[in-house]
Protein backbone atom coordinates (compact mmCIF):
# COMPACT_ATOMS: atom_id res chain seq x y z
CA UNK A 1 0.00 0.00 0.00
CA UNK A 2 1.17 3.26 -0.61
CA UNK A 3 1.20 6.55 1.45
CA UNK A 4 -2.06 8.58 0.72
CA UNK A 5 -1.32 11.65 -1.09
CA UNK A 6 -3.24 15.14 -0.94
CA UNK A 7 -5.30 13.63 -4.10
CA UNK A 8 -6.51 10.96 -1.94
CA UNK A 9 -8.67 13.34 0.45
CA UNK A 10 -10.26 14.49 -2.59
CA UNK A 11 -13.00 17.96 -2.44
CA UNK A 12 -15.27 18.28 0.51
CA UNK A 13 -18.54 16.95 -0.84
CA UNK A 14 -21.10 19.40 -1.72
CA UNK A 15 -24.78 19.93 0.20
CA UNK A 16 -23.07 18.93 3.44
CA UNK A 17 -22.43 22.94 4.87
CA UNK A 18 -23.12 26.24 4.31
CA UNK A 19 -21.52 27.27 0.90
CA UNK A 20 -19.40 30.21 2.16
CA UNK A 21 -17.96 27.36 4.72
CA UNK A 22 -17.77 24.82 2.07
CA UNK A 23 -15.61 27.16 -0.14
CA UNK A 24 -13.33 27.95 3.02
CA UNK A 25 -13.18 24.32 3.49
CA UNK A 26 -12.45 23.05 0.11
CA UNK A 27 -9.59 25.15 -0.16
CA UNK A 28 -8.39 23.52 2.96
CA UNK A 29 -8.44 19.99 1.81
CA UNK A 30 -9.20 17.28 4.27
CA UNK A 31 -5.43 16.79 4.93
CA UNK A 32 -5.26 19.95 6.20
CA UNK A 33 -8.40 19.41 8.91
CA UNK A 34 -7.06 16.24 9.69
CA UNK A 35 -3.71 17.90 10.19
CA UNK A 36 -5.34 20.27 12.48
CA UNK A 37 -7.66 17.75 14.33
CA UNK A 38 -6.43 18.07 18.41
CA UNK A 39 -5.53 14.42 18.56
CA UNK A 40 -2.88 12.16 17.07
CA UNK A 41 -3.78 9.70 13.30
CA UNK A 42 -1.55 6.99 12.14
CA UNK A 43 -2.35 5.43 9.77
CA UNK A 44 -0.50 2.04 9.91
CA UNK A 45 0.41 -1.48 7.82
CA UNK A 46 -0.09 -5.29 9.43
CA UNK A 47 3.36 -4.91 10.71
CA UNK A 48 2.30 -1.82 12.45
CA UNK A 49 4.45 0.66 10.29
CA UNK A 50 3.31 3.72 10.21
CA UNK A 51 2.39 4.78 6.49
CA UNK A 52 1.00 8.69 7.54
CA UNK A 53 0.60 10.77 10.50
CA UNK A 54 -0.93 14.12 11.49
CA UNK A 55 0.68 17.49 12.24
CA UNK A 56 -0.77 17.04 15.42
CA UNK A 57 1.31 13.57 15.81
CA UNK A 58 4.47 14.85 14.96
CA UNK A 59 4.71 17.93 16.77
CA UNK A 60 4.28 15.56 19.87
CA UNK A 61 5.91 12.57 18.48
CA UNK A 62 8.62 13.68 15.59
CA UNK A 63 8.57 11.90 12.25
CA UNK A 64 6.45 8.85 12.81
CA UNK A 65 6.20 7.54 8.90
CA UNK A 66 8.48 4.80 8.17
CA UNK A 67 8.55 4.03 12.06
CA UNK A 68 7.21 1.08 14.12
CA UNK A 69 4.36 2.01 16.12
CA UNK A 70 4.94 1.13 19.87
CA UNK A 71 8.58 2.24 18.80
CA UNK A 72 7.31 6.01 18.34
CA UNK A 73 5.02 5.98 21.18
CA UNK A 74 6.33 3.74 23.63
CA UNK A 75 10.16 3.60 22.90
CA UNK A 76 10.33 -0.15 22.67
CA UNK A 77 10.38 -3.16 20.65
CA UNK A 78 7.54 -5.15 22.33
CA UNK A 79 4.21 -4.99 20.62
CA UNK A 80 1.45 -3.99 23.25
CA UNK A 81 -0.39 -6.63 24.64
CA UNK A 82 -3.66 -4.78 23.91
CA UNK A 83 -2.44 -3.31 20.83
CA UNK A 84 -5.99 -2.13 19.01
CA UNK A 85 -4.14 -2.11 15.88
CA UNK A 86 -3.74 -5.83 15.53
CA UNK A 87 -6.86 -6.33 16.89
CA UNK A 88 -8.48 -4.68 13.49
CA UNK A 89 -6.24 -6.38 11.25
CA UNK A 90 -7.66 -9.24 12.54
CA UNK A 91 -11.56 -9.02 13.10
CA UNK A 92 -12.02 -5.74 10.97
CA UNK A 93 -13.65 -3.76 13.48
CA UNK A 94 -13.21 -0.69 15.58
CA UNK A 95 -11.26 -1.19 18.95
CA UNK A 96 -10.27 0.81 21.64
CA UNK A 97 -7.75 0.66 24.34
CA UNK A 98 -5.93 2.76 26.83
CA UNK A 99 -2.54 3.58 27.11
CA UNK A 100 0.64 5.49 28.74
CA UNK A 101 2.95 7.13 26.11
CA UNK A 102 5.94 9.16 26.49
CA UNK A 103 5.96 12.52 24.15
CA UNK A 104 9.43 14.10 22.47
CA UNK A 105 9.51 16.73 25.16
CA UNK A 106 9.53 13.88 27.77
CA UNK A 107 6.52 14.08 29.48
CA UNK A 108 4.04 10.82 29.86
CA UNK A 109 0.57 11.21 28.49
CA UNK A 110 -2.60 9.09 28.81
CA UNK A 111 -4.15 8.32 25.70
CA UNK A 112 -7.47 7.10 24.63
CA UNK A 113 -6.82 5.12 21.29
CA UNK A 114 -9.56 4.01 18.74
CA UNK A 115 -8.37 1.67 15.62
CA UNK A 116 -10.16 1.46 12.51
CA UNK A 117 -9.54 -0.88 9.68
CA UNK A 118 -9.52 0.69 5.81
CA UNK A 119 -10.87 -2.27 3.53
CA UNK A 120 -9.86 -2.88 -0.11
CA UNK A 121 -12.48 -3.40 -2.62
CA UNK A 122 -12.43 -7.12 -1.73
CA UNK A 123 -13.06 -6.21 1.64
CA UNK A 124 -9.55 -6.98 3.10
CA UNK A 125 -7.87 -4.84 5.31
CA UNK A 126 -5.34 -2.76 4.16
CA UNK A 127 -3.90 -0.78 6.40
CA UNK A 128 -5.60 0.72 9.67
CA UNK A 129 -6.39 3.89 10.98
CA UNK A 130 -5.58 4.75 14.79
CA UNK A 131 -6.73 8.12 16.32
CA UNK A 132 -5.49 8.93 20.00
CA UNK A 133 -6.96 11.57 22.27
CA UNK A 134 -4.92 12.72 25.11
CA UNK A 135 -6.73 11.74 28.45
CA UNK A 136 -4.18 13.00 30.47
CA UNK A 137 -5.98 15.56 32.51
CA UNK A 138 -8.86 13.20 32.80
CA UNK A 139 -6.84 10.99 33.84
CA UNK A 140 -5.54 12.82 36.64
CA UNK A 141 -8.87 13.82 37.66
CA UNK A 142 -10.02 9.96 37.94
CA UNK A 143 -6.74 9.31 40.26
CA UNK A 144 -7.55 12.27 42.17
CA UNK A 145 -11.09 11.17 42.90
CA UNK A 146 -9.52 7.96 43.72
CA UNK A 147 -7.58 8.98 46.41
CA UNK A 148 -10.78 11.34 47.45
CA UNK A 149 -12.43 8.57 47.71
CA UNK A 150 -10.31 6.63 49.87
CA UNK A 151 -9.81 9.64 52.15
CA UNK A 152 -12.78 9.75 52.77
CA UNK A 153 -13.17 6.10 53.83
CA UNK A 154 -10.28 6.12 55.99
CA UNK A 155 -11.35 9.17 57.82
CA UNK A 156 -14.51 7.81 58.44
CA UNK A 157 -12.78 4.78 59.99
CA UNK A 158 -11.12 6.80 62.17
CA UNK A 159 -14.03 9.14 62.85
CA UNK A 160 -15.83 5.39 63.89
CA UNK A 161 -13.23 4.91 66.03
CA UNK A 162 -13.43 7.71 67.83
CA UNK A 163 -17.07 7.54 68.43
CA UNK A 164 -16.20 4.41 69.61
CA UNK A 165 -14.21 6.04 72.13
CA UNK A 166 -16.28 8.58 73.22
CA UNK A 167 -19.60 6.31 73.17
CA UNK A 168 -17.16 4.02 75.82
CA UNK A 169 -15.54 6.66 78.10
CA UNK A 170 -19.22 8.88 78.66
CA UNK A 171 -20.65 4.95 79.52
CA UNK A 172 -18.00 4.45 82.18
CA UNK A 173 -18.36 8.34 83.15
CA UNK A 174 -22.15 7.30 83.63
CA UNK A 175 -21.66 4.06 85.82
CA UNK A 176 -18.66 6.04 87.93
CA UNK A 177 -21.25 8.61 88.50
CA UNK A 178 -24.48 5.94 89.22
CA UNK A 179 -22.25 4.16 92.06
CA UNK A 180 -20.28 7.20 93.19
CA UNK A 181 -17.46 5.76 92.28
CA UNK A 182 -15.48 8.94 91.30
CA UNK A 183 -12.45 6.73 90.30
CA UNK A 184 -14.26 5.35 88.04
CA UNK A 185 -15.51 8.19 86.55
CA UNK A 186 -12.42 9.66 85.98
CA UNK A 187 -10.93 6.90 83.74
CA UNK A 188 -13.88 7.44 81.86
CA UNK A 189 -13.48 11.08 81.45
CA UNK A 190 -9.73 10.38 80.81
CA UNK A 191 -10.81 8.50 77.93
CA UNK A 192 -13.70 11.03 76.58
CA UNK A 193 -10.69 13.76 76.55
CA UNK A 194 -8.62 12.01 74.62
CA UNK A 195 -11.09 11.43 72.20
CA UNK A 196 -12.18 14.94 71.76
CA UNK A 197 -8.50 15.29 70.73
CA UNK A 198 -8.00 13.08 68.29
CA UNK A 199 -11.65 14.20 66.36
CA UNK A 200 -10.14 17.89 66.89
CA UNK A 201 -6.80 16.83 65.23
CA UNK A 202 -8.28 14.96 62.50
CA UNK A 203 -10.92 17.69 62.04
CA UNK A 204 -7.87 20.46 61.81
CA UNK A 205 -6.40 18.13 59.41
CA UNK A 206 -8.95 18.05 57.19
CA UNK A 207 -9.15 21.69 57.05
CA UNK A 208 -5.40 22.15 56.61
CA UNK A 209 -5.40 19.66 53.63
CA UNK A 210 -8.78 21.04 51.66
CA UNK A 211 -6.98 23.91 50.60
CA UNK A 212 -3.84 25.38 48.60
CA UNK A 213 -1.78 27.08 51.80
CA UNK A 214 0.38 29.85 50.91
CA UNK A 215 3.75 29.92 53.85
CA UNK A 216 3.29 32.96 56.12
CA UNK A 217 6.74 33.55 57.03
CA UNK A 218 7.89 35.26 60.23
CA UNK A 219 10.68 35.80 62.25
CA UNK A 220 9.64 33.28 64.99
CA UNK A 221 11.36 31.98 68.42
CA UNK A 222 11.43 28.43 67.89
CA UNK A 223 12.14 27.86 71.57
CA UNK A 224 8.88 29.64 72.49
CA UNK A 225 7.06 28.04 69.70
CA UNK A 226 7.84 24.15 71.13
CA UNK A 227 7.50 25.40 74.52
CA UNK A 228 3.79 26.59 73.82
CA UNK A 229 3.09 23.40 71.42
CA UNK A 230 4.88 21.15 74.39
CA UNK A 231 2.64 22.68 77.48
CA UNK A 232 -0.45 22.28 75.15
CA UNK A 233 0.11 18.56 74.37
CA UNK A 234 1.42 17.68 77.87
CA UNK A 235 -1.85 17.40 79.40
CA UNK A 236 -3.24 14.91 76.47
CA UNK A 237 0.25 12.75 76.43
CA UNK A 238 -0.52 12.59 80.92
CA UNK A 239 -4.11 10.87 80.26
CA UNK A 240 -1.67 8.27 78.51
CA UNK A 241 0.81 7.79 81.12
CA UNK A 242 3.26 9.25 78.56
CA UNK A 243 5.84 12.02 79.50
CA UNK A 244 6.84 14.94 77.34
CA UNK A 245 9.96 16.38 77.40
CA UNK A 246 11.64 19.24 75.87
CA UNK A 247 15.35 20.45 75.24
CA UNK A 248 15.99 23.59 72.68
CA UNK A 249 18.68 24.84 72.29
CA UNK A 250 19.37 28.07 74.06
CA UNK A 251 21.12 29.96 71.15
CA UNK A 252 18.96 28.96 69.04
CA UNK A 253 17.08 32.72 68.37
CA UNK A 254 15.37 33.38 65.39
CA UNK A 255 14.32 31.61 62.58
CA UNK A 256 11.74 32.45 59.34
CA UNK A 257 9.27 29.97 59.23
CA UNK A 258 5.16 29.78 59.36
CA UNK A 259 4.17 29.40 62.95
CA UNK A 260 0.53 27.95 62.18
CA UNK A 261 1.94 25.90 60.02
CA UNK A 262 4.58 24.68 62.05
CA UNK A 263 2.48 24.24 65.18
CA UNK A 264 0.43 21.75 62.42
CA UNK A 265 3.14 19.97 62.02
CA UNK A 266 4.15 19.48 65.50
CA UNK A 267 0.94 18.62 66.78
CA UNK A 268 0.76 15.56 63.98
CA UNK A 269 3.99 14.41 64.74
CA UNK A 270 3.32 14.59 68.81
CA UNK A 271 0.03 13.01 68.08
CA UNK A 272 1.66 10.26 66.16
CA UNK A 273 4.64 9.49 68.77
CA UNK A 274 1.56 9.57 71.63
CA UNK A 275 -0.57 6.76 69.81
CA UNK A 276 2.75 4.63 69.15
CA UNK A 277 3.34 4.76 73.03
CA UNK A 278 -0.10 3.97 73.71
CA UNK A 279 0.08 0.75 70.97
CA UNK A 280 3.50 -0.29 72.78
CA UNK A 281 2.59 -2.82 75.47
CA UNK A 282 5.52 -4.25 76.85
CA UNK A 283 7.04 -0.92 78.43
CA UNK A 284 5.16 0.75 81.35
CA UNK A 285 7.07 3.94 80.88
CA UNK A 286 6.66 6.19 77.79
CA UNK A 287 8.64 9.27 76.93
CA UNK A 288 8.28 11.56 74.11
CA UNK A 289 11.68 13.99 73.70
CA UNK A 290 10.72 16.86 71.38
CA UNK A 291 13.97 18.37 70.69
CA UNK A 292 15.52 21.59 68.83
CA UNK A 293 19.01 22.55 67.74
CA UNK A 294 20.90 24.01 64.75
CA UNK A 295 21.53 21.19 61.95
CA UNK A 296 24.13 23.16 60.65
CA UNK A 297 24.77 27.22 59.99
CA UNK A 298 21.72 27.32 57.47
CA UNK A 299 19.25 24.95 58.83
CA UNK A 300 17.61 24.27 62.09
CA UNK A 301 16.63 20.30 63.09
CA UNK A 302 13.35 19.47 65.45
CA UNK A 303 13.51 15.92 66.64
CA UNK A 304 10.16 13.90 68.08
CA UNK A 305 11.32 10.78 69.47
CA UNK A 306 9.46 8.29 71.36
CA UNK A 307 9.99 4.81 72.95
CA UNK A 308 7.08 3.25 71.61
CA UNK A 309 6.14 0.26 69.35
CA UNK A 310 8.32 1.39 66.58
CA UNK A 311 7.16 0.71 62.69
CA UNK A 312 7.31 -2.21 60.90
CA UNK A 313 9.45 -1.85 57.38
CA UNK A 314 6.17 -1.84 55.59
CA UNK A 315 4.52 0.80 57.55
CA UNK A 316 8.06 2.82 57.26
CA UNK A 317 7.62 2.44 53.45
CA UNK A 318 4.04 3.69 53.24
CA UNK A 319 4.01 6.50 55.99
CA UNK A 320 4.48 9.47 53.56
CA UNK A 321 1.63 7.73 51.64
CA UNK A 322 -1.35 9.96 51.28
CA UNK A 323 -3.74 8.73 54.22
CA UNK A 324 -1.93 5.67 54.75
CA UNK A 325 -2.70 4.74 58.19
CA UNK A 326 -1.63 1.62 60.15
CA UNK A 327 -5.22 1.55 62.23
CA UNK A 328 -6.50 4.88 62.37
CA UNK A 329 -7.32 4.88 65.86
CA UNK A 330 -6.50 8.45 65.85
CA UNK A 331 -6.25 9.45 61.91
CA UNK A 332 -2.40 8.93 61.57
CA UNK A 333 -3.14 8.86 57.95
CA UNK A 334 -3.90 12.34 57.28
CA UNK A 335 -1.64 13.32 60.31
CA UNK A 336 1.44 12.28 58.14
CA UNK A 337 0.06 14.12 54.98
CA UNK A 338 -0.04 17.29 56.48
CA UNK A 339 3.87 16.74 58.13
CA UNK A 340 4.92 16.39 54.76
CA UNK A 341 3.32 18.97 53.06
CA UNK A 342 4.25 21.46 55.92
CA UNK A 343 7.93 20.49 55.36
CA UNK A 344 8.15 20.67 51.61
CA UNK A 345 6.32 23.79 51.22
CA UNK A 346 9.71 25.03 53.73
CA UNK A 347 12.04 23.45 51.23
CA UNK A 348 12.87 20.85 54.51
CA UNK A 349 13.24 17.42 54.62
CA UNK A 350 12.28 14.42 56.87
CA UNK A 351 14.52 12.07 58.63
CA UNK A 352 12.68 8.77 59.98
CA UNK A 353 14.97 6.42 62.31
CA UNK A 354 12.44 3.67 63.72
CA UNK A 355 12.77 -0.23 65.07
CA UNK A 356 9.65 -2.10 65.45
CA UNK A 357 9.55 -2.75 69.72
CA UNK A 358 12.17 0.10 70.27
CA UNK A 359 10.57 3.51 68.98
CA UNK A 360 10.71 5.47 66.48
CA UNK A 361 12.66 9.19 65.93
CA UNK A 362 11.27 11.81 62.92
CA UNK A 363 14.37 14.40 62.62
CA UNK A 364 12.69 17.76 60.29
CA UNK A 365 15.34 19.50 58.80
CA UNK A 366 14.62 23.17 57.72
CA UNK A 367 15.85 26.17 56.59
CA UNK A 368 16.36 29.51 58.85
CA UNK A 369 15.54 31.58 56.54
CA UNK B 1 -26.45 -11.50 90.33
CA UNK B 2 -25.80 -15.00 88.44
CA UNK B 3 -23.24 -14.79 85.65
CA UNK B 4 -24.75 -14.78 82.24
CA UNK B 5 -21.68 -16.11 80.27
CA UNK B 6 -18.16 -15.76 79.95
CA UNK B 7 -16.13 -13.53 77.11
CA UNK B 8 -12.82 -13.34 76.50
CA UNK B 9 -12.21 -9.72 74.67
CA UNK B 10 -9.25 -9.45 72.08
CA UNK B 11 -8.41 -5.51 71.02
CA UNK B 12 -5.05 -3.93 70.93
CA UNK B 13 -7.08 -0.70 72.30
CA UNK B 14 -6.76 -0.56 76.04
CA UNK B 15 -9.74 2.00 76.13
CA UNK B 16 -12.12 -0.71 74.00
CA UNK B 17 -11.47 -3.19 76.25
CA UNK B 18 -11.73 -1.15 79.52
CA UNK B 19 -14.83 0.32 78.84
CA UNK B 20 -16.36 -2.59 76.60
CA UNK B 21 -15.59 -4.58 79.61
CA UNK B 22 -17.01 -2.34 81.79
CA UNK B 23 -20.58 -2.64 79.72
CA UNK B 24 -20.29 -6.20 79.72
CA UNK B 25 -19.79 -6.57 83.49
CA UNK B 26 -22.12 -4.30 84.47
CA UNK B 27 -24.64 -6.65 81.87
CA UNK B 28 -23.82 -9.68 83.95
CA UNK B 29 -20.97 -11.20 81.78
CA UNK B 30 -17.62 -12.08 82.98
CA UNK B 31 -15.00 -11.03 80.57
CA UNK B 32 -11.15 -11.33 80.38
CA UNK B 33 -8.63 -9.47 78.38
CA UNK B 34 -6.19 -9.89 75.98
CA UNK B 35 -4.35 -6.93 74.09
CA UNK B 36 -2.86 -9.14 70.75
CA UNK B 37 -4.31 -11.96 68.75
CA UNK B 38 -1.98 -14.40 70.16
CA UNK B 39 -2.32 -14.16 73.93
CA UNK B 40 -5.99 -13.77 72.86
CA UNK B 41 -5.77 -17.41 71.85
CA UNK B 42 -4.05 -18.45 74.27
CA UNK B 43 -6.41 -17.20 76.86
CA UNK B 44 -9.22 -18.82 74.47
CA UNK B 45 -7.30 -22.08 74.77
CA UNK B 46 -7.33 -21.69 78.82
CA UNK B 47 -10.18 -20.27 79.24
CA UNK B 48 -12.83 -21.83 77.01
CA UNK B 49 -15.28 -19.25 77.27
CA UNK B 50 -18.76 -18.97 76.23
CA UNK B 51 -17.73 -15.83 73.43
CA UNK B 52 -15.13 -14.43 71.62
CA UNK B 53 -15.29 -10.39 71.04
CA UNK B 54 -12.86 -9.74 68.32
CA UNK B 55 -11.03 -6.28 67.08
CA UNK B 56 -10.74 -7.65 63.09
CA UNK B 57 -7.80 -4.92 62.11
CA UNK B 58 -5.30 -5.67 65.24
CA UNK B 59 -1.73 -4.37 64.38
CA UNK B 60 -0.22 -7.03 66.06
CA UNK B 61 1.50 -10.24 65.27
CA UNK B 62 -1.89 -11.91 64.84
CA UNK B 63 -4.65 -9.98 63.26
CA UNK B 64 -8.09 -10.63 64.06
CA UNK B 65 -8.95 -12.61 60.76
CA UNK B 66 -5.78 -14.99 61.83
CA UNK B 67 -7.58 -15.21 65.12
CA UNK B 68 -10.41 -16.45 63.52
CA UNK B 69 -8.73 -18.67 61.36
CA UNK B 70 -7.20 -20.42 64.03
CA UNK B 71 -9.97 -20.61 66.62
CA UNK B 72 -12.28 -21.85 63.36
CA UNK B 73 -9.37 -24.57 62.47
CA UNK B 74 -8.57 -26.16 66.09
CA UNK B 75 -11.70 -28.74 66.60
CA UNK B 76 -11.36 -28.16 70.82
CA UNK B 77 -12.51 -24.28 69.74
CA UNK B 78 -14.45 -24.28 66.62
CA UNK B 79 -17.82 -24.34 68.50
CA UNK B 80 -17.01 -21.45 70.36
CA UNK B 81 -19.15 -18.19 68.91
CA UNK B 82 -17.31 -15.62 68.06
CA UNK B 83 -18.18 -11.30 67.34
CA UNK B 84 -15.76 -9.56 65.42
CA UNK B 85 -15.88 -6.01 65.70
CA UNK B 86 -14.32 -3.13 63.70
CA UNK B 87 -14.76 0.53 61.98
CA UNK B 88 -14.45 -0.93 58.64
CA UNK B 89 -18.60 -1.81 58.49
CA UNK B 90 -19.22 -3.90 55.12
CA UNK B 91 -16.59 -3.51 53.32
CA UNK B 92 -14.91 -5.85 55.67
CA UNK B 93 -16.96 -8.62 54.93
CA UNK B 94 -16.47 -8.27 51.34
CA UNK B 95 -12.86 -8.94 52.08
CA UNK B 96 -13.12 -11.44 54.34
CA UNK B 97 -15.25 -13.07 51.99
CA UNK B 98 -13.02 -12.62 48.85
CA UNK B 99 -9.56 -13.29 50.41
CA UNK B 100 -10.06 -16.08 52.34
CA UNK B 101 -12.90 -17.59 50.67
CA UNK B 102 -13.22 -20.06 53.36
CA UNK B 103 -16.54 -19.51 54.99
CA UNK B 104 -15.77 -20.64 57.96
CA UNK B 105 -13.08 -18.11 58.84
CA UNK B 106 -16.01 -15.72 59.50
CA UNK B 107 -17.28 -14.40 62.85
CA UNK B 108 -20.69 -15.69 63.43
CA UNK B 109 -21.74 -11.62 63.55
CA UNK B 110 -19.96 -8.19 62.68
CA UNK B 111 -20.47 -5.13 64.31
CA UNK B 112 -19.39 -1.49 62.90
CA UNK B 113 -17.99 1.25 65.39
CA UNK B 114 -19.42 2.80 67.27
CA UNK B 115 -20.74 -0.52 68.14
CA UNK B 116 -24.61 -0.22 69.07
CA UNK B 117 -24.82 -1.65 72.52
CA UNK B 118 -28.35 -2.84 72.96
CA UNK B 119 -27.89 -5.06 69.53
CA UNK B 120 -24.57 -6.39 70.97
CA UNK B 121 -25.69 -7.66 73.67
CA UNK B 122 -29.03 -9.40 71.66
CA UNK B 123 -26.53 -10.99 69.49
CA UNK B 124 -24.46 -12.29 72.63
CA UNK B 125 -27.33 -13.55 74.32
CA UNK B 126 -28.44 -15.15 70.85
CA UNK B 127 -24.97 -16.89 69.93
CA UNK B 128 -24.67 -18.13 73.62
CA UNK B 129 -27.82 -19.54 73.72
CA UNK B 130 -27.29 -21.73 70.59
Amino acid sequence: MTVPGKEAYGEIPEGRMHSGDRQFLGDMGYRSIIDFLPCYVSVQDVNLCILFTNKSFEKDFGTGVGRICHEVYKGTIERCPSCPVQRSFEDKRVHFSEETTQLSNGERADLAVYSAPILDIFGEVKAVIELSGNITKLKESQRELAVLGQSVAILSHDIKNILEGLQGGAYVVDQGIKDGDMALAGKGWDIVKRNIGDITSVTRNILYSSKKRFLKRQNIHLGSLIDDVAALFSERAKTSATVLETKVNPSLLIARLDPSSIRRMLNNLLSNALEACRADKKRHFHKIMLRADFYDKKHVMIEVEDNGIGMTNATRKKIFEGFYSTKGDSGTGLGMLVVNSVVEAHGGRIELLTARGKGTTFRIILPLR
Amino acid sequence: MEKKGKIVMIDDNKDLLFTMSTFLNRNGFDTLTAEDGKAGLELVEKEQPDLVLLDIMMETLFSGFEVCKRLRTNPALKAIPIIGISGMGDELEVKFDEERDEEYFNPDAFFDKPVDREKLLEKIDELIRK
